[in-house]
């Protein structure tokens, strides 16, 4: 029987290993300076020197992590009020919980192209203000694209995460309701009691595992501060695009060193997630049935 | 338990066993990649007619402009069918992607399967240096030596790295602004100054998108070389410090114009997309593009308004040709070399200046044309508010070399963008 499921997992054990060794491996090899075609062959690690030095680095790190955070938390927060609330009412509302994957399915880049067609000020919200004499030009209207903190970036990530989070949670929620959560309620635990005591124990593991999968993806996405970003505001995303893309290939290497970083962070953020996780009620159970 | 034990170690077993074989997979297909190019070559285009008919052959192309890929498909692909029973294959590409796929195939030291490409500046000048490119072979082109200024600037340099015959034009290029009259009282700014004093009189009506967008990287180069000249950002030595000396004073320009920019310049539009939109929503009064016939295809689509002008600089706007050339790895020469002359042959090009096909500018010495299709071209543009040949030509900068974009680009981003802190 095991060696049945182990022919199984190896197509992914063996696409996984070429990922890492092949891709990730040479990524950091060049990023060390080794990229024979354009005729570098020493290891330095001077790139990591230069990228550590570059007095933006520090600034678009911060505001990567700041749009990865408040995303994500939010998300994470508003995703479990979401899944909660749908949990009382889609027992008798079944579209609705359906409602919630459709933003699920539509890819980020789409999102961000709509919320630029709505919410630029010669977007269809402005000028519709402006047609109901809501503001008296278009330039009255709010910066909400390029502005400076990114509000329309968090719009995107907001709107496509919290289905995410919300579907994932009632799943989860709607197998301890029949269960551990009416046990607690019939003992006379108050709702908020049974809340925090209960029903949060044990769906932090999953909130988690949603925080690591979701601030990866924010910290380091690319398209959407592209689209909608301020350009005074470099996301780290942005820097190795713009890197990547110098047609002299010579920086290409600083690039790579800079994705290594940008690994790094996520692999730290992964691990002190997990971390803390386990040490929060409800965590020492995370890998038992 | 001991069961349990003894699946752990033969589950790492095979992963340790399909490392291994990754790893001497990707070696292999490393230790062979000192040798570049095919060793196919072009003789003659006479030659080249004979053995490359019945074969297929590869165009590696931007393919956002459907107007353009409809050209290809509709124009070029069937004369090249009736001419050599060749077919042609268009691939959509960014020239970014092309030339990581040209490095790619340059170190699997294989043939590619990329034939002709479209490019120029300062991919040009890397794909040169690194040896991807196959040349030279503009001199075996009929068209090119029939029909275009064979000794003028722009067929000998490209952002002034010569070219060598290892590109052949294939339509031109030009930062043009656009404007409404009625915003400007019927005088479109002819300098930089010029533009300085609008944008006080008319606070928050200008724009420009944030290098390192490419249209806007060009305006700043374009603002720069008409505050300081050309000669002084060509000559400057391509660092840093030297190209900072050259172009302070542009910068500081640049600096005096930002406070009243749209947003008193504390952001910028990061595409021409959006710019275009703010123009079309009068937000702000000008909007630029690197193709002069924007104007035009933008009026036909009905999103500006039937007064957009084009207007120049009088000491010139920032030009460059874009280019086709052959990539070294390409084992189909002659053929690239039979579609290249193709799509920049006298019945190709005046098809892709018309309307349907997005107004192209062809790369033609208007003087080496048959009267019928100099006429044709001409009468294209009359009333469309696209610039004649003549305006072009004669408001004419070339680009500065290719490797000082980058370092415009930085110092922009750390003198202007982040200037004030």
């Amino acid at each position: 029987m095991k060696k049945k499921y182990l022919l199984l997992i190896l197509p992914f054990v063996g696409l996984n290993s070429v990922v890492i060794i092949a891709a990730l491996f040479q990524s950091i090899a060049i990023s060390l300076g080794y990229y024979p075609v354009i005729g570098l062959r020493h290891l330095t690690l001077s790139y990591y020197f230069a990228v550590f030095s570059d007095r933006y680095f520090v600034r678009s790190l911060i505001y990567s992590l700041y749009l990865g955070l408040v995303s994500t938390v939010g998300a994470l927060a508003l995703g479990l009020v979401m899944a909660m609330a749908l949990e009382r009412v889609a027992g008798n509302h079944r579209w609705l919980a359906r409602l919630f994957t459709v933003p699920i399915t539509i890819p980020h880049i789409i999102v961000a192209l709509m919320i630029m067609q709505l919410l630029t000020q010669s977007g269809l919200v402005s000028r519709v203000a402006y047609h109901l004499h809501l503001i008296s030009s278009i330039d009255a209207f709010p910066l909400l694209v390029n502005d400076h903190w990114g509000i329309s970036i968090i719009i995107v990530f907001l709107y496509k995460e919290i289905p995410y989070v919300a579907v994932t949670m009632l799943a989860i929620l709607r197998q301890l309701q029949s269960g551990y959560t009416s046990v607690a309620r019939n003992l006379g635990a108050s709702r908020w009691q049974a809340f925090w005591h209960v029903t949060l124990p044990l769906v932090q593991p999953t909130l988690f595992t949603l925080f690591i999968i979701l601030f990866c993806f924010t910290f380091a996405n690319f398209e959407v501060p592209y689209i909608l970003g301020n350009p005074g505001n470099e996301t780290i995303a942005l820097t190795i695009y713009d890197q990547f893309l110098q047609p002299d290939l010579q920086s290409r290497p600083a690039a790579f060193a800079l994705n290594t970083i940008l690994s790094v962070i996520c692999l730290a953020a992964t691990l002190l997630a997990l971390l803390i996780s386990r040490l929060l009620p409800g965590g020492k159970d995370r890998y038992q049935e | 338990m001991k069961q349990k034990r003894h699946a752990r170690w033969r589950w790492l077993l095979l992963l340790a066993a399909c490392m291994v074989v990754t790893v001497t997979l990707t070696a292999c297909g490393k230790s062979s990649s000192s040798q570049s190019g095919t060793g196919d070559k072009v003789t003659t285009f006479k030659h080249a007619e004979k053995t490359a008919r019945g074969k297929e052959v590869t165009f590696y192309g931007f393919g956002g402009n459907e107007q353009a890929n409809k050209w290809v498909d509709e124009v070029v692909a069937p004369a090249m069918k009736k001419k050599y029973d060749i077919k042609v294959k268009r691939v959509p590409m960014d020239i970014d992607n092309i030339l990581n796929k040209l490095v790619s195939i340059k170190q699997s030291g294989k043939t590619g399967n990329i034939d002709v490409i479209w490019i120029n500046g300062e991919n040009f000048y890397t794909a040169k240096k690194e040896g991807l490119l196959y040349g030279p072979f503009a001199n075996k082109v009929p068209s090119f030596k029939n029909l275009m200024y064979t000794n003028g600037h722009y067929s000998k340099y490209d952002f002034a790295t010569p070219i060598k015959g290892y590109e052949v034009p294939y339509g031109t290029a030009q930062l043009t602004f656009f404007g409404r009259p009625g915003d400007f009282d019927n005088h479109f700014p002819d300098s930089a100054q010029q533009l300085l004093e609008y944008a006080k009189a008319h606070p928050g009506k200008l724009t420009y998108t944030a290098p390192p967008e490419f249209t806007g990287s060009a305006f700043v180069r374009n603002v720069i070389c008409n505050i300081v000249g050309y000669k002084r950002v060509y000559d400057a030595p391509a660092t840093k410090a030297g190209m900072y000396k050259a172009i302070k004073p542009g910068l500081d320009y640049l600096n005096e114009l930002k406070p009243y920019l749209w947003k008193q310049g504390k952001t910028y539009p990061t595409t021409t997309a959006q710019l275009d939109k703010m123009y079309a929503a009068h937000q702000i009064n000008m909007d630029f593009s690197y193709s002069p016939t924007h104007g035009a295809v933008e009026r036909d689509e009905h999103q500006f308004s039937a007064d957009t002008q084009p207007f120049f600089f009088k000491k010139g706007n920032i030009a460059n040709e874009s280019y086709l050339a052959i990539a070294n790895s390409s084992a189909n020469k002659d053929a690239a070399l039979l579609l290249i002359n193709e799509m920049t042959s006298e019945s190709a090009q005046v098809k892709k200046a018309e309307a349907k096909y997005g107004y192209s500018l062809p790369p033609f010495d208007y003087s080496k044309l048959t009267p019928q299709n100099r006429q044709k071209l001409e009468s294209l543009y009359t009333n469309k508010g696209v610039p004649s040949d003549q305006e072009l030509r004669s408001h004419q900068i070339p680009e500065v070399q290719a490797k000082k974009i980058a370092i415009i680009e930085s110092l922009w981003k750390e003198h202007v963008l982040h200037g004030d802190n």
